[in-house]
């Protein structure tokens, strides 16, 4: 399917205008920070991971480079989402609002998180020119880039989701939210696995891909363990801490989203951690994607999670919200990469 | 076949080496490595003299704290953990970049592991072997150590399973017989070459215990095959422990409710600084041996600043933990949480804080530099402040948040001992004495990778 660039301005302009119709009728919700979330994570994971591999000058994600460096421009588009959340006054659904102090107010909360965006998106675009290119600077904005990657999954973390439950803590959930970013990016290599088979056989011989698809999805599966790990190191410590402002977090989720919680660790563990144990499984491109689209749902599932009992998500705008979201993403998806092949 | 030179061995096989015999490069090789085993030099003696004469110093302050009691030691109400468990966290760190440089790094096929992975699996044993004796030193009574281990017994006890420190007995000693075992592995088939050695055949107990460890390994296709198998399902079982072991020591801190320690990063930042102070403590021992028994062909300064940027890696991330930790602190608002870290910034131990700052910090920025990460003078250089910056990590988690926690009633400073002080040096003692013993009886690195590095090229 050709994108031209009148469609993703025309995409990006609709779908934004849509949302910010949606976000000032309906006041009361939060429903944005739902897409927001999900998006901020698949928007700056894939680009993290190519940044890993041109570090370490790994030559396992060859196939997957021009793919994953697709997404760079939903970075844009979630600063955008953020502008129309902050525009329509939903900040004030924070309760610290009511007690602004020098790192939590209003002004400087908005103020940073778009600089940090704008910032990410722009160092994601040098580096990911410096990446296709093979330029001789490659390494040096890859690490730019990491650097900017997970100085934002932290600042995320710790202001549009910790910072809902003032003044509780944890301090891996910055690492948490990177960490899951990247996982998200693996899902999204695993779908495209499938998605783009064809074109990687092209232009990569069967058995050069089929290898880089077996390395790219022992990383999906070495994340799954690492999502399990850090899963349980931050519950493990709050539950046997057992300090009621501290616990109060996890309990008051336990007695009213326990279902959820159980199915967000099939959903991002136990599930991919005992398939992709198979080889077999692992070198399939018609059994990974749907593994990608359900890790995909679990980080959704895992969002909502989190923010669900503070920002009264409407159960029609949420998703609605996140379908043209989705639309966004799969249009820059498709324009980028035509962009990049086009040279 | 591609073949090269010992000489452009390590270079990391470019173009321009020229083409020599196979056999007689590989011959080579044997010869050069097997050269450490064998008649020890006179800096050997001296070095070995030095180390025996600090496990001499440990055994008598051991011994003495035996004697007369704890009380001897500088850990007093409410510093109730000293030195003793700052050295245990720190030697358990030291073991873990055998793990990593082993089973990660062999799972990631980065080649760059085979110049290092004997020597890092080697420290890894002998550094939980040090790290296994700080329990027992800690103990009042040491001689109920085994009240440790579940076991039937007539007072129909039974341990705390629910104890954080019971965890650890698990999974330290997990710990330690993995790596022996994977480091075992790996070893076979050069013990099983040493035989063939003339200084060992000259030997009489040399060559019997090489037959005996050789296993009866004859080098058949059907025993390689086997063993590429059981190597590789070994790096998949270990790779998990890197993880695991110092997560649970981590939380012999974390799942206490002590500010400072009552902390959700714990576990990765415990991980990270473990491979951290594990990759500086490789850096401090290859080079040396680089060194004295020549093997400036096998190891490169390419594999070396890869293990520096290994460093610099861990040492962002330990830099990261660093300022969440305190940046959270401020932002919670929890006092006892934030008077912990301005305490620690300038009260009674901010030498401590500070020289920690400098030494993990600090010293890795260095190696953003390129010369810097590729002058050996400079990675020898940088890989003693980042131990010293590691052992004065655990110092601060552990003493500074003892001395001042919720009730200035209970404040109370610690001095460690002149015991406690000589046994640091004892375990460091310990430690070089197993490692010297180790580069003389057995190859210092893995004669059948680099061989293998022959035959298929790199």
């Amino acid at each position: 399917m050709q994108i031209s660039r009148t469609i993703l301005i025309g995409a990006y302009a609709g779908c934004a205008l849509l949302i910010a119709i949606l976000e000032w009728t309906f006041a009361e919700s939060g429903s944005l920070m739902y897409s927001m979330l999900f998006f901020v994570a698949l928007s700056q994971g894939p680009l993290a991971i190519v940044a890993a591999a041109d570090i370490s000058r790994s030559d396992w994600l060859r196939a997957y480079r021009r793919e994953l460096l697709s997404v760079r421009h939903m970075i844009l588009f979630v600063t955008l989402l953020f502008a129309i959340f902050a525009a329509s006054g939903k900040v004030s659904l924070y309760g610290w609002t009511k007690h602004p102090n020098a790192w939590l107010n209003p002004q400087f909360f908005i103020i940073r998180n778009i600089v940090l965006l704008l910032l990410a998106w722009l160092v994601a675009n040098r580096f990911a020119r410096e990446s296709l290119n093979d330029g001789p600077r490659k390494t040096t904005w890859a690490i730019f880039w990491v650097i900017t990657f997970v100085a934002s999954q932290t600042i995320v973390a710790f202001d549009w989701v910790m910072s809902l439950d003032y003044p509780w803590i944890s301090t891996l959930f910055g690492a948490y939210f990177f960490v899951e970013a990247f996982y998200a990016g693996l899902a999204l290599a695993a779908i495209m696995t499938y998605f783009n088979h064809h074109n990687f056989v092209e232009e990569f011989s069967e058995k050069t891909f089929q290898k880089s698809q077996m390395d790219m999805m022992t990383m999906f599966f070495g994340f799954s363990i690492f999502w399990g790990y850090q899963f349980f190191s931050q519950y493990i410590v709050i539950w046997y801490g057992n300090i009621p402002e501290e616990v109060a977090y996890i309990q008051y989720r336990l007695n009213e989203y326990s279902a959820l919680l159980y199915l967000v660790i099939l959903m991002l563990f136990l599930v991919p951690f005992v398939l992709m144990l198979s080889r077999k499984i692992k070198a399939n491109p018609r059994l990974v994607m749907p593994l990608g689209f359900w890790v995909w749902g679990g980080i959704l599932l895992e969002r909502y999670f989190m923010i669900g009992p503070h920002l009264n998500l409407h159960p029609l705008i949420a998703p609605v919200e996140l379908i043209l979201a989705a639309l966004v993403f799969l249009v820059t998806l498709l324009y980028t990469r035509r962009a990049a092949l086009a040279g | 076949m591609s073949s090269r030179t010992t000489e452009t061995f390590a270079a990391g096989g470019h173009a321009h080496e020229h083409v020599s015999d196979p056999k007689a490069v590989k011959d080579q090789i044997e010869q050069d490595i097997y050269a450490s085993v064998g008649k020890p030099g006179r800096l050997f003696w001296i070095a070995l003299a030095l180390s025996l004469g600090a496990v001499g110093i440990g055994a008598v302050c051991w011994a003495y704290q035996i004697y007369t009691g704890l009380g001897v030691a500088g850990i007093t109400n409410p510093v109730g953990w000293g030195v003793y468990i700052v050295d245990f966290v720190f030697w358990v760190g030291i073991a873990h970049s055998g793990t990593l440089i082993s089973a990660i790094l062999f799972l990631f096929r980065a080649k760059f592991r085979s110049k290092f992975n004997r020597a890092a699996e080697a420290m890894t044993v002998f550094a939980v072997l040090t790290a296994g004796l700080f329990p027992l030193v800690h103990l009042g009574r040491v001689w109920f150590f085994y009240w440790l281990f579940p076991y039937p017994n007539q007072r129909l006890l039974w341990i705390n399973f629910r104890s954080p420190l019971i965890w650890d007995v698990f999974a330290v000693s997990t710990y330690l017989t993995v790596s022996v075992v994977f480091w075992y592995i790996g070893l076979v088939p050069d013990i099983s070459l040493a035989r063939r050695l003339k200084q060992v055949k000259e030997g009489k107990i040399a060559r019997v215990l090489y037959g005996i460890f050789s296993g009866g390994w004859s080098g058949s296709f059907k025993e390689w095959q086997h063993y590429g198998q059981l190597y590789k399902y070994m790096a998949a079982l270990a790779a998990p422990l890197v993880l695991s072991v110092h997560s649970v020591v981590s939380w012999d801190f974390a799942m206490g409710v002590v500010y400072g320690w009552h902390t959700t990063i714990f576990a990765p930042y415990f991980v990270a600084g473990a491979i951290f102070s594990g990759c500086a403590m490789v850096l401090t021992l290859v080079i040396p041996m680089r060194k004295i028994y020549r093997l400036e062909k096998y190891i490169s300064i390419d594999d070396l600043e890869k293990l520096a940027k290994l460093l610099m890696f861990t040492g962002l991330i330990v830099g990261y933990a660093y300022i969440i930790e305190l940046a959270l602190a401020v932002y919670s608002g929890n006092v006892y949480e934030y008077e912990q870290f301005m305490y620690r910034m300038g009260g009674d131990y901010a030498w401590a804080y500070w020289t920690m700052m400098i030494c993990n910090i600090g010293t890795p920025l260095l190696l953003f530099f390129r010369k810097l990460r590729r002058s050996i003078a400079f990675l020898f250089a940088i890989s003693i402040p980042v131990n010293i910056g590691m052992w004065f990590e655990r110092f601060n988690i552990i003493i500074i948040s003892l001395a001042k926690d919720f009730d200035p009633y209970a404040f109370g400073l610690y001095t460690p001992s002149l015991i406690e002080l000589g046994i640091t040096l004892g375990s460091f003692g310990w430690f070089f004495t197993y490692y010297l013993g180790f580069t003389r009886t057995l190859p210092v690195l893995s004669v059948t990778e680099l061989k293998e590095e022959v035959e298929h090229g790199r």
